[in-house]
């Protein structure tokens, strides 16, 4: 008989769409005919249960992926070491229900398996938080390594590892936002930005030469606030990050 | 010694790196080198600088990159520091102490000053220079394409410094490179002295401050926007209303945007209202040969709509053309410069008229059928058709800014090469484009090189001629000739006097003859 196709469907809670949306998707998915895997969570499952994951592959055709930014899943699979040889991911983010559900009733419309719906829990407890790096854009700096202080990262010899992802604090994006590269997503963040997934060209659209000086006027409006970008900005908020990560992680200790 | 194999060396010795420079300044002076110089001639002339003041060869590099700034200094000496743009590499920063962010431009220097950015980035913008912290030279490309750039100090390693040098010199942007004292992408240094020198140099010069073509093109643009033409076109008569359609539809205006360019290259003050009836003079001309050839050839489409006769019937679109020519001579008429200009101008736009025409007879013969045609006949249909059409552009500006007999014949000579250079590119290109539709007649440079190599030229099929130009390799032969075309418009921009269109027609070939 011929593979059919399956659906893993993310169900992770972080709030990165609604609650209402979450809920539509999962009803809707329950009556495509096709075995449909709602996972809590993706994340998880990458780290904990990727045997399941990777079995995937011998038994289906194809794995449709509902979750978050393709970029953020395709490098946590390379990250995680899974290997799937056709999947498709389909970004609950960006996409709206409608557009997920009829792109996946389109895609089943020859199937002719029964309607198959299960829940899956990973047996991981802490949340699955944890940086993927992009080693497309990664120039091994090694600057990430040098900002975490809880030993997520391993640097050594011009080789980045994210050694012990779960050793990363829940919510504490800072690193990445040191990145000279943006070449660290944490799929969990609930903003949607490059930090979460989108595709760093994404931002770039709005600044390409127009047809008159629009390149001129923005480096210089860009130049011009240099300095105030860096006081309110960014690595300001990095290590705001980085010092609520720590005082939770002493609390943490404490209550222990 | 072989280029590639090559160690790209900085002198670590101050006195021997100023030694370098200043010899290359001295040397550059008294040779007048010309940029942008070709990288082979710069070489030998490297290499003699060198033997000269006994200093090692392995600095070979070093000093071509030295020779290549002293060419263009007098040119980036003379561009005010609000049209510069300063590039800095982001290697330069302490990667340890480093505060600074990275967006889509490249490093936001957060002032830290662990390393020496942010003092440069200060000196440099106080003087009004754009900078940015970025590897690479897109937006260096970017800027110089947009208009608001016309000159680059750049800091790089060696390495880039080499590779970029002929994209640079092909665009012909004047720059100015620095190279890092050692390669190897992390914590560099920068002899800052020498770049603080380079930074600040400016020394006033009007005829060598280059002209933006960027710049002149959207001014070009705007004089065929909504309202600028009504000063020209103002009668609300019928003939007239059509006439103005095609005026303002669409196009490259190349040929006023050459046109103004040689006008603002000779003149020594630009009157606007001048360059605004130049500009149109030209299109008028051009324009009317347009709707008159779409009915000579048949063609239903241009710029993506219907042709004039398509849209307003053939008896319209004649008389369309003919009040076009009526028009172009009016506003020539009009222009206020004195007689002896006057004459000459109508002298070179009547001539060109006249060439044209021929040229258009001779190719509505040879798209009869006339298969049998020479090299030598159809070089002249290219002189005659597109060359006269670059030439008038050209001459008229030259004419009117009162330019000298002895660059009005260089002119001459330019525009029949490039017209010619510019058909043969036509030629290949639509070859290879390979198109649905193609016709024999399509090709008309192959043609006469398959005539000239004894064919009779009777094909009925495309694809016979196709074969026939594969087993005899004439591509590879029309590639040649066409760089030779090619070779031979630099080599005349060359024997120009006026270094602003010189400058501004390298920068014009490097942009048509991209490869």
């Amino acid at each position: 008989m011929e593979k059919q196709n399956c659906l893993l469907y993310c169900n992770c809670g972080a709030k990165i769409i609604t609650d209402k949306k979450q809920n539509v998707l999962a009803e809707s998915f329950q009556h495509l005919h096709i075995d449909v895997f709602e996972l809590h969570d993706l994340c998880a499952f990458s780290l904990n249960e990727k045997e399941f994951i990777n079995s995937l592959d011998s038994k289906y055709n194809k794995v449709f992926i509902v979750a978050c930014y393709p970029r953020a899943i395709e490098n946590m699979f390379l990250q995680n070491n899974i290997k799937l040889s056709n999947f498709e991911v389909l970004n609950f983010r960006e996409l709206s229900e409608e557009e997920i559900v009829s792109w996946l009733k389109q895609e089943t419309l020859d199937s002719n398996s029964i309607p198959n719906y299960k829940v899956l829990k990973s047996s991981l407890e802490v949340p699955a938080w944890y940086p993927v790096i992009d080693e497309s854009l990664c120039t091994l700096c090694g600057q990430c390594a040098r900002f975490c202080v809880f030993g997520v990262y391993k640097f050594k010899s011009k080789k980045l590892d994210v050694l012990n992802p779960l050793n990363c604090k829940n919510n504490c994006p800072a690193c990445g936002r040191t990145c000279p590269a943006s070449a660290i997503i944490f799929p969990r963040l609930p903003e949607n930005a490059v930090l979460s997934g989108a595709q760093p060209g994404a931002e770039k659209s709005e600044y390409s030469p127009a047809k008159k000086p629009g390149l001129f006027v923005m480096l210089n409006e860009r130049n011009s606030m240099r300095r105030s970008i860096f006081k309110e900005g960014i690595m300001q908020q990095a290590e705001e990050e980085k010092l609520k990560a720590i005082n939770e992680y002493k609390k943490g200790l404490e209550e222990k | 010694m072989d280029k590639s194999k090559r160690i790209l060396k900085v002198p670590e010795d101050d006195a021997l790196r100023n030694l370098l420079r200043k010899e290359s300044r001295l040397f550059v002076e008294e040779i007048n080198l010309l940029p942008p110089a070709p990288f082979a001639q710069m070489e030998e002339l490297a290499v003699d600088l060198l033997k000269k003041l006994k200093v090692s060869e392995e600095y070979i590099d070093f000093t071509i990159i030295l020779l290549g700034n002293e060419s263009w200094r007098k040119t980036v000496e003379s561009i005010p520091y609000q049209r510069r743009l300063l590039l800095l590499p982001q290697c330069l920063k302490d990667n340890s102490a480093c505060k600074g962010v990275f967006d889509e431009l490249g490093l936001i220097c957060a002032a830290c000053k662990a390393c020496p950015v942010d003092d440069i980035l200060l000196e440099a913008e106080k003087l009004g220079y754009t900078t940015l912290v970025a590897e690479g030279t897109t937006v260096a490309i970017g800027l110089v394409e947009e208009g608001s750039i016309d000159a680059v100090i750049g800091v790089s390693c060696m390495p880039v410094l080499q590779r970029s040098f002929g994209p640079v010199s092909k665009s012909a942007v004047p720059v100015i490179g620095l190279p890092l004292m050692y390669d190897g992408c992390e914590n560099t240094k920068i002899d800052l002295p020498w770049l603080f020198d380079e930074v600040r140099a400016y020394e006033f010069n009007k005829n060598l401050q280059p002209i933006s073509i960027s710049a002149l093109k959207w001014q070009i643009e705007d004089f065929y926007e909504n309202g600028a033409l009504d000063k020209y076109f103002n009668t609300n008569d019928h003939t007239e209303n059509l006439a103005k359609e095609y005026i303002q539809i669409g196009g490259q205006r190349m040929r006023p945007v050459l046109a103004a360019l040689s006008y603002k290259a000779y003149s020594s003050e630009t009157n606007e209202d001048v360059l605004h009836q130049l500009s149109l003079i030209i299109e008028c001309f051009h324009k009317a040969s347009l709707v008159h050839d779409d009915i000579e050839d048949e063609s239903d489409l241009r710029y993506n709509k219907p042709t004039a006769h398509k849209k307003y019937g053939i008896a319209q679109a004649i008389n369309i053309g003919d009040f076009l020519v009526g028009k172009g001579y009016r506003v020539l008429a009009e222009l206020p410069v004195k007689a002896e200009i006057m004459a000459k101008g109508f002298q070179k736009v009547s001539e060109s008229h006249l060439k044209l025409t021929q040229g258009q007879g001779a190719d509505i013969l040879f798209n009869q059928g006339r298969n049998r045609v020479s090299r030598k006949e159809i070089l002249q249909i290219f002189r005659d058709k597109t060359g006269e059409a670059i030439k008038v552009a050209l001459l008229l500006g030259a004419i009117l800014g009162e330019a000298e007999d002895s660059d009005l014949h260089i002119l001459t000579d330019f525009s029949d090469l490039f017209g010619i250079a510019y058909q043969i590119r036509d030629d290949l290109n639509e070859f290879r484009a390979e198109e649905q539709d193609e016709k024999i007649s399509d090709f008309p440079f192959l043609i006469a090189l398959l005539y000239e190599n004894g064919e009779d030229g009777d094909f009925v099929e495309v694809s016979g001629f196709r074969k026939r130009v594969y087993e005899l390799d004439l591509v590879s032969k029309a590639d040649e000739i066409l760089n030779n075309y090619i070779q031979h418009c630099y080599n005349e921009l060359d024997k120009l006097d006026n270094a602003k269109l010189r400058l501004s027609l390298y920068a014009v070939l490097g942009k048509i003859f991209k490869d």
